[in-house]
């Protein structure tokens, strides 16, 4: 048996460039699917196996989707899914190091053998090695022999270095494909062009964060069937396609509460017991006003959320300093109250979230001075968000930022 | 983008001090923090803000994260010393009487 070195090595490097070959130059163009799929062809190939497959972690840990195969009589029918811990690739999710079985015995009952859909009849031996990012097992990848083999040092190597490769090409993607559906679902939900409300001059903006994209934030706008205006700003924690979503179901049972209840209070109140429920790791703050049927007044309840700005024409803007209540999510049965007050002709109401004011290098308060200033001038709902914009210095803020000014005609 | 901790154990009391930026870049180390300060067996639990220079939404809801814990475990949490800019913050958003009581 030839020593490491010499022909053996060059064999293995030519091996490896031609696998790079493959995960370079097909990542820009193929699925991921297609891709792993092709990389498990070159595997069987290049390991002279019968077999290989890939199972990919699900979102909660739990178990190993089947997302690619090779080289099986037939392909799975239905999603193959195997509970970390069980068969061969879950006894390598668990351990994060490579497993080799020299003689597979095919378990007799079909419920039970969870490698079974996954290798072909006959299949004598098995080898099967993690994926792994920043050191967590994202998947695992494994591959059957119709022949017994005792697989060597370097097979489980070269099986280690497909893994690596299917494992930095599978978390390239997804990370890809997070951001453009975080992007889609947030342009979904966002419209930039807000709905017109008869007498209310209304304007919104929303800025990706240079660091975290898109991320929680939102605004609505909406006429009730009462003739009640909602408007609406909030912030989810969080930031990615996971922040997006969840702001998507907190804005649409929002917008189902009000539907209910003209009373702002209320519908915070019905909306965190929502959240608690059924999304017990969210939190968000958010600011909900409804506008009396004749826009002349404004009854707000905040949840943890920065003070809205009150513009008054002629007048310096104000912050409105009223007491918020926690944030959703935050605690059980938390208190909630409103605040009401009247909305004159030409006046206004300014939303915004945190990433327009907080900045590393000073104080909160100092930027929601300046902020203050800044929109003192504004003559309608749109210049107020222009205004908002400069805040941002022509940078990308850190955060993402949502912004909606509304004004009384 | 630091943030450095420590913890230190008197009586039943844990106590986590925190000093720098607490952001979404490194609030796990907070949350970490509070969780196995709040498996410690502590009764008390409590996270020292003096030495905190930044807090953005994603802190604040890490300190909400760790009250609310600490309810389900039938232990105590608390901030202390939160000062300048992160007392501003906490108080504006309606948060640094749940979180100091």
């Amino acid at each position: 048996m030839p020593r490491r070195g010499g022909k053996a090595l060059a064999d293995s490097e030519e091996k490896v460039r031609r696998l790079q070959a493959v995960t370079d130059a097909a990542l820009s163009q193929l699925g991921l699917e297609d891709l792993l799929h092709e990389l498990l062809e070159r595997t069987l190939d290049i390991l002279r196996a019968d077999s290989a497959a890939v199972l990919l972690l699900d979102q909660d840990g739990t178990e190993l989707v089947a997302t690619a195969t090779a080289g099986l009589d037939r392909e799975p029918r239905h999603e193959v899914r195997v509970p970390v811990g069980h068969g061969l690739a879950g006894a390598v999710a668990v351990r994060g190091e490579p497993v080799a079985v020299e003689r597979y015995d095919r378990a007799g009952d079909g419920a039970t053998d969870f490698d079974g859909a996954l290798v072909p009849a006959r299949t004598a031996s098995l080898l099967g090695v993690p994926m792994l990012s920043s050191g967590r097992v994202v998947g695992v990848l494994h591959i059957g022999t119709l022949r017994p083999r005792s697989f060597t040092a370097d097979d489980i190597e070269l099986l280690q270095l497909v893994a690596d490769r299917a494992g930095l090409a599978t978390e390239a993607r997804r990370s890809h494909l997070d951001r453009a559906a975080a992007v889609a679902l947030q342009r979904s939900l966002l419209p930039a062009r807000p709905p017109t409300v008869p007498g209310l001059d209304v304007a919104v903006r929303y800025v990706p964060g240079a660091q975290v994209g898109v991320g929680g934030d939102w605004y609505d706008v909406f006429d009730l069937p009462s003739g009640h205006v909602g408007i609406v700003i909030g912030d989810v924690a969080g930031s990615g396609l996971h922040a997006a979503v969840v702001m998507g179901r907190i804005r649409s049972a929002l917008r189902a509460y009000a539907m209910e209840t003209d009373d702002p209070a209320d519908v915070l109140t019905r909306l965190d017991r929502k959240v608690q429920r059924f999304e017990p790791d969210a939190m968000a703050t958010a600011v909900y006003a409804v506008l009396g049927p004749g826009l002349d007044t404004v009854t707000l309840s905040n949840a943890g959320h920065l003070p809205p700005v009150m513009m008054r024409p002629d007048e310096p803007s104000t912050l409105l300093t009223i007491r918020p209540d926690l944030p959703l999510g935050a605690y059980r049965d938390a208190g909630r109250h409103n605040t009401r007050m009247p909305l004159e002709p030409g006046q206004g109401l300014f939303l915004y979230t945190d990433g327009l004011v907080e900045r590393k290098a000073r104080g909160i308060t100092p930027g929601l001075r300046r902020m203050v200033t800044v929109l003192a001038a504004a003559a309608s709902a749109d210049a107020t968000c222009n205004a908002a914009m400069t805040l941002l210095d022509n940078t990308a803020p850190t955060d993402d930022v949502a912004v909606l000014a509304v004004r009384r005609g | 983008m630091t943030l450095s901790l420590s913890t230190t154990r008197d009586a039943g009391t844990c106590t986590v001090s925190i000093a720098g930026d607490v952001d979404m870049a490194t609030v796990t180390d907070l949350e970490r923090a509070v969780a196995a300060a709040l498996d410690s067996g502590a009764e008390v639990v409590v996270v020292d803000l003096a030495a905190v220079t930044f807090i953005d939404s994603a802190g604040i809801n890490a300190l909400l994260k760790g009250r609310r814990l600490a309810d389900e475990r039938a232990r105590r949490f608390r901030i202390a010393n939160p000062a300048g800019v992160v007392h501003d913050v906490l108080d504006m958003t309606g948060v640094l009487a749940h979180l100091t009581g």
